[in-house]
C-alpha cells in the first residue's frame, strides 16, 4: 500500500471545503454575481426556477475596479486603512500586556503564582462569544464598570461604546489586547521556564542591576519566542473579525477588511457577492502576502522538516 | 529569592483587573437583580439558571451542538490520523511542501475560511446541504485536517519505531498496524486532538449561522440570538445562558491542561 493513500481522504475534504470554495470565490469575483442570481438553485429545482435564475455573468476587473477606484473604494481603502491601524494599536497592546504579565508570572518573587496564572489563563478557555457577552457587559453603557467609573472621574456624559463608530472600535483594540495576552504570556513563560537560576543568581552576585540583568539574560532568552508569537498574533489582528461582528456590526463593518466584505455578501441587504468576493480575495491576498513574508524574515519554519 | 512585596502587589493587581470581566459576568448571572454593579445590591440566586434550563431552545440546542461537535471529533479523527501517520513514517514525493502547506493554512484559517465562505455557501446550496448538522460537522472536520493532522504527526514522531518494525515482520498490514500498535500508544495525542476538534465546533458560529435553521440551530446560535435581543433579555439570564454554555468548552480545557502538563506540551 502507498503511504500516499493514507493522507488522500483528508487531503480531499479539505480541498473540497476549504481550497476549492477560495478558488470558486477568486472566480466570482469576477463576475456581478448578487442576490438575484446566486447561489445557483440546487440540481432537482423545478426547471422554470433553474430558468428564470440564471447562472452570473462575467464581468472582468469591474469589481476590482471599483473597490480600487469606483464606487466602492472609499469603503474598501478605508476598511484596509483601519485594520493597519487596528494591527498597530492592538498588537503592541497585547505583546507588552502579554509579557509584563508573563515576567511577573515568571518572577520568584511573586507569591501565589499558580492561582494567579490559572486565572489570567481563563480569557484563552473561555469560548469567544462568553468573552464578548462579559465585556458587552464591562462597557455598557448604563450598568457597565467603564461607564460608572469615568463618571465617579468627573465625565458627565460617558460614551455610548456600542452606536458611536470610534468608541466601538476603541474598545475592540481593548479586547484583543484581552484576548491575545494568555497566548504571549504562555509563551514568555515557556521561554523563562528553562533558564538556569544559577544565571541570575551570578549576575546578582556580581552587582549587575536589574535592567542590566533585564537586557542581558531575560531578553536575549525571551526574543526568539517573542518574535514567533507576535508574527502570529499580527496575523491575528489582520483576520480580526468575529468580535467586531458580535459587537455592533453595523458600526464596525467598515472598519475590518473581513468585516467589509462579509457586509456586502451577508451582512447588508444588497448582497453584492461580486463585490464582496473581490474584497475578501484581496484581502486574503494581503494576509497570505504578510505571512509568507513573516515566516521567510523571521525564519518560522526551520527544523519542521525534521521527524 | 525572597518574596517581593511591590512585585505581589503588581500581580495581584494585574490578574484582578484581567479577570474581573469574568468575574463580574459570574457575580452577574447569580444576583437577583438583572443588573449588577461594583458597590451595589448584591442578592445571590440561582434564578436565572433555573430560567435557562426551562427553556426549550437550551435543550434543543444542547442536543444539536452535541451532534455536531461529536461528530467534528469523529470525522477530524478519521480524517488526520491516517495522513498523519503517512507524513511521520514515509518519505514521499510531495510531503514537505504539503506539510507546510498544512502548516502555514492553519495559521491562515480564520481569514482565509471567510474568504471562501460565498462560494462555501453555493456549494453547500447547490447540494442541498443546508441545514444539514452532519453536513456541517464535515465542513468543521475539513477545515481542521491540516492542524490535526500536523499535531498528531508531531506526536507519532516521538514514538519510537521499534514496535511497529516488529509488527512488521510478524506481517501485519499498515491497517492492523495503526489499530492494534500505533493507536494504543496516542491515546493521550488522540485525547488532545479529540478535545481540541470538539471546543472548534462547538464554538463556531459563522458558518452555522449561515447555514442552520429552525430545529436545527445550535446552542451558540441561541445565546447569539438573546445577544442581539439584549434590551429585551435580562442581563443576569443571558448571562447565565452563556456561562452555561460554555461549561463543556472550558471543562474539556481543564482536562487538556493535565495533558499539557503531561508533556504533551506541542498544543498551543
Amino acid at each position: 500500500m502507498r503511504p500516499q493513500l493514507l493522507i488522500i481522504p483528508g487531503l480531499l475534504l479539505f480541498l473540497f471545503f476549504n481550497i476549492w470554495p477560495i478558488v470558486y470565490s477568486i472566480y466570482i469575483s469576477f463576475t456581478n454575481a448578487n442576490i438575484r442570481n446566486f447561489p445557483p438553485p440546487p440540481p432537482w429545482a423545478p426547471e422554470e426556477l433553474r430558468q428564470a435564475r440564471q447562472p452570473p455573468d462575467y464581468v472582468g476587473l469591474s469589481n476590482y475596479a471599483s473597490i480600487f477606484a469606483g464606487p466602492a473604494s472609499a469603503g474598501f481603502l478605508g476598511a484596509v486603512l483601519w485594520t493597519l491601524i487596528f494591527v498597530a494599536l492592538s498588537v503592541p497592546a497585547k505583546v507588552a500586556l502579554g509579557t509584563f504579565v508573563g515576567l511577573l508570572m515568571s518572577s520568584d518573587k511573586v507569591l501565589g503564582r499558580s492561582l494567579m496564572r490559572a486565572l489570567l489563563i481563563v480569557p484563552w478557555a473561555l469560548p469567544l462569544i462568553l468573552s464578548v457577552v462579559a465585556w458587552r457587559y464591562v462597557f455598557d453603557p448604563t450598568y457597565g464598570v467603564v461607564n460608572q467609573w469615568l463618571y465617579y472621574l468627573g465625565v458627565s456624559k460617558p460614551p455610548d461604546w456600542f452606536v458611536n463608530k470610534d468608541y466601538a472600535y476603541a474598545a475592540m483594540v481593548v479586547i484583543e489586547a484581552w484576548l491575545a495576552y494568555p497566548f504571549i504570556m504562555t509563551v514568555v513563560i515557556g521561554a523563562l521556564a528553562n533558564v538556569p537560576r544559577a544565571a541570575y543568581e551570578a549576575a546578582y552576585i556580581d552587582g549587575a542591576g536589574r535592567w542590566t540583568i533585564f537586557s542581558r539574560i531575560t531578553l536575549p532568552l525571551i526574543k526568539r519566542p517573542l518574535i514567533y508569537a507576535t508574527v502570529m498574533t499580527t496575523a491575528a489582528s489582520l483576520q480580526f473579525f468575529l468580535v467586531a461582528y458580535l459587537w455592533n456590526f453595523i458600526q464596525l463593518y467598515d472598519r475590518f477588511v473581513l468585516a467589509y466584505g462579509f457586509y456586502w455578501a451577508f451582512g447588508s441587504p444588497f448582497r453584492e457577492y461580486g463585490l464582496a468576493a473581490a474584497v475578501l480575495t484581496t484581502s486574503a491576498l494581503i494576509i497570505s502576502v504578510f505571512m509568507i513574508l513573516a515566516i521567510r524574515l523571521t525564519g518560522l519554519m526551520r527544523g519542521m522538516y525534521e521527524s | 529569592m525572597k518574596a517581593s512585596a511591590a512585585q505581589t502587589l503588581a500581580a495581584a493587581a494585574a490578574t484582578l483587573l484581567l479577570f474581573y470581566p469574568v468575574l463580574q459576568i459570574i457575580l452577574l448571572s447569580v444576583n437577583k437583580l438583572p443588573y449588577f454593579r461594583l458597590g451595589g445590591d448584591f442578592v445571590p440566586t440561582l434564578e436565572s439558571f433555573q430560567w435557562v434550563l426551562q427553556q426549550p431552545e437550551f435543550w434543543r440546542g444542547l442536543a444539536n451542538s452535541l451532534v455536531v461537535s461529536l461528530s467534528t471529533v469523529a470525522m477530524v479523527i478519521a480524517l488526520a490520523l491516517p495522513g498523519a501517520y503517512a507524513f511521520s513514517r514515509y518519505r514521499f514525493r510531495g510531503r514537505d511542501p504539503l506539510l507546510s502547506f498544512y502548516v502555514v493554512f492553519t495559521q491562515m484559517a480564520g481569514g482565509l475560511g471567510i474568504a471562501g465562505l460565498i462560494a462555501l455557501f453555493a456549494i453547500v446550496s447547490a447540494l442541498g446541504l443546508r441545514n444539514n448538522l452532519l453536513a456541517l460537522a464535515a465542513i468543521y472536520a475539513a477545515g481542521a485536517v491540516p492542524y490535526h493532522t500536523w499535531l498528531l504527526k508531531t506526536y507519532i514522531d516521538t514514538i519510537p519505531r521499534s514496535a511497529e518494525e516488529a509488527a512488521l515482520i510478524d506481517g501485519a498490514g499498515v491497517g492492523t498496524l495503526l489499530a492494534r500498535v500505533v493507536l494504543p500508544l496516542m491515546a493521550p495525542a488522540l485525547a488532545v486532538s479529540a478535545i481540541l476538534s470538539f471546543i472548534g465546533a462547538w464554538g463556531e458560529l459563522i458558518l452555522a449561522n449561515l447555514f442552520l435553521s429552525g430545529e436545527n440551530r445550535t446552542l451558540i446560535l441561541w445565546i447569539y440570538s438573546l445577544m442581539s435581543n439584549v434590551y429585551s433579555v435580562q442581563w443576569n439570564r443571558f448571562a447565565a445562558a452563556a456561562l452555561l454554555y460554555a461549561v463543556p468548552p472550558v471543562a474539556l480545557y481543564v482536562v487538556l491542561q493535565r495533558f499539557i502538563k503531561r508533556g504533551l506540551a506541542f498544543v498551543y
